[in-house]
């Protein structure tokens, strides 16, 4: 997704642990992904907060239901960092 | 009269909870019309009032992508229940209004269940109920299926809409400029028959989404006229309203229930630190995640086999030197209590037939071959029936999503996704449940190579054998251990070889997709639910594969007790002996000349447990140890017979429950062929290959 790079964006998979997001673009290959992604409340507009992202699937929470999503699909999702999760 | 009422609800909303709690014991499974989905019906009566409730697939959406959707939707527009009932779940409101939205979209006679009330009031979370049933034009039911609590004003509430007491009306949510572009498929609709019995206006605004059913559906009516204006139609609304269709439907959904759950949902004091934070915290740790994962799978496992045959515990207090306590441990495992039945009950009815003067071989046929062969599709039962309580408990908790994010990674290298690997690792106790298991996986090529690899990993009863070959001929604990682990290491090899092989040549380089998994909050899985899942699935498998292992079984000691001559006394003289030699020169080319070994593996077709035992029979050593090392095995003829008897053939529960899950008859031949030749092959090298050491 380089050539669409947007100043103060980021990929859903490089976000940092910790962080609220909301989603700008979901540009998830394959129908049946795409919309299981949006059924599942990933759409532009949504808040989420990255609860982990190391090595595998970057988990992500919204209201209290936890998702993991695959790090290809994740690297396909373009997000704006607003801020982090206090404890 | 009678009232046919449909559950639907997301995933892990409680929904078969609510079921089982229905309907207790009046239930019955099956399978859905041509499907290897799992199918739930069952009864009550309120009031004189038989309900008959079916249990739709749990489903995120009826956006038909997967088979389960499309299952759920077929139901709902083709046999028009009386009633749906859409169980939401108080803890995630938002994600689980998606499918009650999309249900009352679709149907007007519906109720609104909010499980797991008691969860949510821990919380702090209070729901306004009489404002969600205003918004969502439906009945409200706030229950928690667990307690039982509210299931008595749910079924009068839906008895009330069925009788038509209660009126809900259809939700018609604002999708911007959608409709525009809908209303022209619509009125094409009506020419193709193939979509008759949905609502136009619906099936209109879910052809725009891209609805891959109904456009299989109208490509093999040969609508064609409807699809071109639809790939139009699709066109010109993303470029038009700036989006794609299906982003807007989903957006207006979501933008809608937001505003429901603001309204209707109050939090009052201060959450407390969520236990699943915690857990997740260790379970989704890169290196502690795995290594607890591990430890807990690890565990089930040894409590599975210890409740079913002893082992290991038997040994260990053995060589503590506590003998009596390890022997009573066996006998009163699972195995050993069926077992001794078993032989009771072939003792007492050979005792009354002899007594009443029936004639000897009828007397055998009876008590060694029909009630031996009972015996044997029991003895399958308590490790199936514990590995799939395992399974139930693993899932139920929401242990089970976290293994398959953990596991993903790995599972992905060998061409699985991580769903697939926690019913793989159970397979160590039992391949049937690990096949049976494999219908959790979403496609088609993905639970076909899961269950053609299953298969090839050690379960219980090979590693019984195993262990009796080990300390037959080594009596080096190391050596045993080394040999032990060689055996399993194999298996793990052969998986993932053979995992490359299949996706090359069979599934034309399939390649695992991307994951996206619900992480469920963690919670105490119910006694109840699962002690009902485990029973279903094992009683649903004995009727679908009891009559084969039986008639399996009384064939193999027909061919034991019978030989040329009529009915024989020593088993050397029978039909399976026959067989035996016949089978020689393929086992000789393994190193394996003996005839007896070659009449071990026919027995083992029928349970791996058969191999030993047979062993037994034919040396006349009442010992399996002293039996097995009578035969007077070399170290290369050792490993070959192990490695032989570890991958061949699985045994005739597994392929029952493969073909269950496949239902083709030529896959199954595939797995029997397959195994048979890497099996021979890998016990040809390695005689040959150890024996220039030896």
């Amino acid at each position: 997704m380089p050539e669409e790079y947007m100043e103060g964006l980021v990929t859903l998979s490089s976000a940092p642990p910790g962080s609220i997001v909301r989603v700008v673009r979901v540009d998830v290959r394959g129908r049946g992904p795409y919309r299981r992604l949006l059924e599942l409340g990933v759409y532009p507009g949504a808040t989420l907060r990255v609860v982990s992202n190391s090595l595998g699937p970057v988990i992500v929470e919204k209201n209290g239901a936890r998702l993991a999503i695959g790090r290809r699909h994740a690297s396909r999702i373009l997000v704006e960092v607003l801020g982090y999760w206090a404890k | 009269m009678e009232v046919v009422a449909a559950l639907a609800g997301a995933p892990n909303v409680g929904k078969s909870t609510l079921f089982n709690m229905l309907v207790g014991e009046r239930r019955h499974v099956g399978n859905w019309p041509g499907k290897t989905v799992e199918k739930y019906e069952g009864e009550l009566e309120h009031h004189g009032v038989k309900i008959r409730i079916v249990d739709l697939p749990g489903t995120y959406s009826l956006g038909a992508i997967s088979e389960e959707e499309v299952i759920a939707r077929e139901y709902i527009v083709r046999e028009k229940p009386d009633v749906v009932v859409v169980v939401v779940s108080a803890i995630e409101l938002e994600r689980t209004l998606y499918l009650a939205v999309q249900v009352l979209e679709l149907y007007d006679r519906v109720v609104v269940a909010v499980n797991k009330m008691d969860a949510a009031r821990k919380r702090g979370i209070h729901i306004n109920e009489s404002k969600l049933s205003k918004l969502l034009g439906a009945p409200v039911v706030p229950i928690s299926a667990i307690n039982k609590e509210g299931l008595h004003r749910l079924v009068e509430t839906v008895l009330d809409v069925a009788q038509g007491k209660i009126h809900a009306s259809k939700l018609r949510l604002d999708y911007d400029g959608l409709p525009y572009y809908a209303r022209s498929l619509e009125r094409m609709l009506v020419g193709c028959s193939s979509l008759k019995g949905y609502p136009p206006e619906w099936a209109a605004m879910r052809l725009l989404e891209g609805d891959p059913a109904m456009e299989r559906a109208l490509r093999e009516e040969g609508c064609t006229a409807l699809l071109d204006a639809l790939e139009e139609a699709r066109r010109r609304a993303e470029k038009e309203l700036g989006a794609p269709p299906e982003l807007i439907a989903v957006s207006a959904r979501y933008e809608f229930i937001e505003k429901v759950v603001s309204s209707v949902v109050e939090k009052s004091g201060v959450a407390k630190p969520e236990f699943t934070e915690s857990l997740d915290h260790v379970l989704l740790h890169p290196t502690l995640g795995p290594i607890v994962s591990a430890l807990i799978i690890f565990t089930m496992l040894l409590v599975i086999f210890t409740i079913n045959t002893g082992f290991p515990l038997n040994i260990l207090l053995d060589a503590a030197g506590l003998h009596g306590l390890a022997s009573l441990l066996e006998e009163s495992s699972l195995a050993g209590l069926l077992g001794a039945a078993f032989q009771a009950i072939s003792d007492a009815i050979a005792a009354w037939l002899a007594s009443l003067g029936t004639p000897s071989f009828i007397v055998e046929l009876v008590a060694d071959g029909v009630v031996t062969g009972v015996g044997s599709v029991l003895s399958f039962l308590p490790l199936i029936f514990l590995v799939f309580i395992a399974f139930s408990v693993l899932e139920d908790s929401g242990i089970m999503a976290r293994f398959a994010v953990l596991g993903h990674g790995f599972a992905e290298k060998i061409g699985l996704t991580g769903k697939a690997l926690l019913p793989m690792l159970l397979g160590l106790g039992c391949n049937v449940p690990a096949v049976l298991g494999t219908r959790i996986l979403e496609s088609d090529e993905e639970k076909l190579l899961a269950s053609l690899l299953a298969p090839l990993i050690p379960c219980q009863a090979r590693l019984v054998v195993i262990l009796v070959f080990a300390s037959a001929f080594f009596s080096n604990p190391v050596l045993q251990a080394l040999l032990v682990a060689s055996i399993y290491l194999y298996a793990g090899l052969l998986v993932v070889v053979l995992s490359l092989v299949f996706r090359r040549l069979l599934l034309g380089g399939y390649q695992p997709p991307e994951i996206i998994i619900e992480l469920p909050p963690y919670h105490k899985p119910s006694l109840r639910v699962v002690w009902w899942y485990a029973w279903d699935h094992t009683v649903h498998f004995l009727k679908k594969a009891g009559t084969l292992i039986l008639v399996l079984s009384i064939i193999v000691w027909l061919l034991t007790a019978y030989g040329p001559a009529g009915p024989v006394a020593n088993v050397e003289e029978s039909y399976a002996a026959l067989l035996g030699h016949l089978l020689t020169p393929v086992t000789a080319a393994m190193g394996l000349p003996d005839w007896r070994i070659a009449l071990a593996f026919e027995a083992g077709f029928v349970a791996k447990e058969g191999l030993v035992e047979t062993i037994v029979l034919v040396t006349g050593i009442g010992d399996p140890v002293s039996a097995v090392r009578s035969l007077g095995l070399t170290v290369p003829q050792v490993v070959s017979f192990l490695i032989a008897m570890s991958t061949y053939t699985p045994c005739v529960a597994t392929l029952a429950a493969f073909y269950e899950e496949n239902r083709r008859l030529r896959y199954v031949a595939f797995l029997v062929g397959y195994e048979l030749a890497v099996a021979f092959f890998s016990a040809v090298l390695a005689y040959h290959v150890l024996s220039i050491f030896f």
